[in-house]
């Protein structure tokens, strides 16, 4: 596998966008045959004919109608890896049917990077697990500490833990409730019934 | 893409159509309703306001990336621009502030549950906040501001220490309500009576945002301006 390299199939309606991702990946020296389409209309002569490894497409095409010929393509080329390249925002259902999602801001070293770790069926899309918002016994008690109007030291030294742990905690307590404010944690924590009126 | 700033010459209503936040700054430049077709100008002209300042202010407050010249701001007529303000703050204080906090009494009540009490707390609490702010631009750096118009220049103070001042976090503490009360409150409540109160308290961020805005476009480079120039008494 070392010396093989991958072939491209670039599906993408703007001229300047496909002339640019083809000269960034050619230019890696990593990949080989490059092929170029500008509609979805007849991708599967081409994927017939070429048979690529990587197909890179603008998800702009995959209108919801196509959407099922993705899938069928996947079936029929288990091999196949698929790249969604972004040229606007596209809808997140539409992402996952893909290996990887670049767009244009993305660095073009990160770029060929990407569509390498495909191909060595590394990097895989990585779905966002529903993040932990709730808040962690500790947390809470640092967040109780905060509405009683303690300052970081003083948290810091009544927990045994150093000024840092407690930041890094009052900037997860932040990111979980979304409240920057003290007044506003105070609230938080009086409405969550972490603490009663009056302390 | 290129936006075209607003000129003197257009429709005053063409001005709010393209930013309705406008609206409610008419009153602050003492514009009444009715204008019509009139243009910018003979609307200025009629109200005794400078249009050149006007104008200055309509864009500063609705096209985020403009930021006027030092030039642009010492040609204008910037008299009015600390009554804009000072109305601004009444109308902040006296009607916007007041009429949320009677909304917001409505919904969560005055009983003595925990989120009645929360809200109520941070309520004062930021409403405190915003009036001792409003306090000090009112009664230490509007002051100054007109002793340097009259060529005074006093050593023991400069707009940097209202600059130091001026992002103190209030704005957080506004978003923090918002997101307390459409994220945290009891799910017992009228929803529709919430959700008012929540675009109310969106459009006095917005509102806000921009006051703090026209501070920093407009009156930190005015009065730099004026320091040099009263310090080379070239006034």
């Amino acid at each position: 596998m070392t010396n093989y390299k991958p072939k491209i199939l670039l599906v993408e309606p703007s001229r300047i966008v496909a002339e640019g991702l083809s000269k960034i990946l050619s230019d890696s020296g990593l990949f080989g045959q490059m092929s170029h389409l500008s509609s979805i209309a007849h991708l599967d002569d081409y994927m017939h004919s070429i048979h690529p490894d990587v197909l890179i497409i603008n998800p702009l095409l995959v209108t919801p109608d196509k959407q099922s010929d993705l899938s069928a393509l996947q079936q029929r080329y288990p091999n196949l890896k698929i790249m969604a390249f972004c040229t606007q925002l596209a809808d997140n259902a539409i992402m996952s049917k893909f290996h990887t999602v670049a767009n244009i801001y993305t660095n073009p070293s990160h770029l060929v990077k990407s569509v390498r770790d495909i191909t060595e069926h590394r990097a895989v899309i990585q779905k966002k697990t529903s993040e932990n918002d709730v808040l962690s016994r500790r947390e809470i008690e640092i967040l109780i500490l905060v509405a009683q109007g303690l300052m970081n030291k003083e948290i810091a030294e009544k927990l045994n833990i150093s000024l840092n742990t407690v930041i890094t905690h009052r900037k997860n307590i932040i990111k979980k409730t979304g409240i920057k404010s003290v007044a506003g944690l105070t609230s938080y924590a009086l409405m969550h019934n972490y603490i009663n009126i009056g302390g | 893409m290129k936006t075209k700033l607003f000129t003197k010459d257009m429709r005053l209503a063409d001005l709010i159509i393209a930013n309705h936040h406008l609206l409610p700054t008419l009153p602050r430049f003492g514009i009444t309703l009715g204008f019509g077709n009139r243009r910018v100008e003979e609307v200025c002209q009629k109200n005794g306001i400078p249009a050149d300042f006007f104008i200055l202010m309509c864009n500063a407050y609705t096209f985020e990336s403009y930021i006027p010249y030092e030039e642009t701001i010492m040609d204008t007529d910037i008299r009015y621009l600390v009554p804009f303000l000072t109305a601004s703050h009444s109308y902040y204080l006296d009607t916007q502030i007041p009429h949320i906090e009677r909304h917001m009494m409505n919904i969560i009540g005055g009983d003595n549950s925990n989120y009645s009490v929360a809200l109520r707390t941070f309520f004062n609490d930021y409403k405190k906040d915003i009036t001792e702010h409003f306090d000090y631009e009112e009664k230490t750096l509007f002051p100054y501001i007109a002793d340097l118009q009259k060529g005074k220049k006093r050593s023991d103070y400069s707009i940097y220490d209202f600059v130091q001042t001026h992002n103190s976090g209030i704005e957080d503490k506004l978003s923090d309500l918002t997101l307390i009360l459409f994220k945290y409150l009891p799910e017992n409540k009228s929803d529709n009576d919430v959700i008012d109160l929540i675009l109310d308290l969106i459009e006095l961020t917005s509102d806000l945002n921009k006051h703090a805005m026209i501070e920093d476009k407009i009156l930190v480079p005015y009065v730099e301006a004026l320091e040099k120039g009263v310090g080379n008494d070239k006034l």
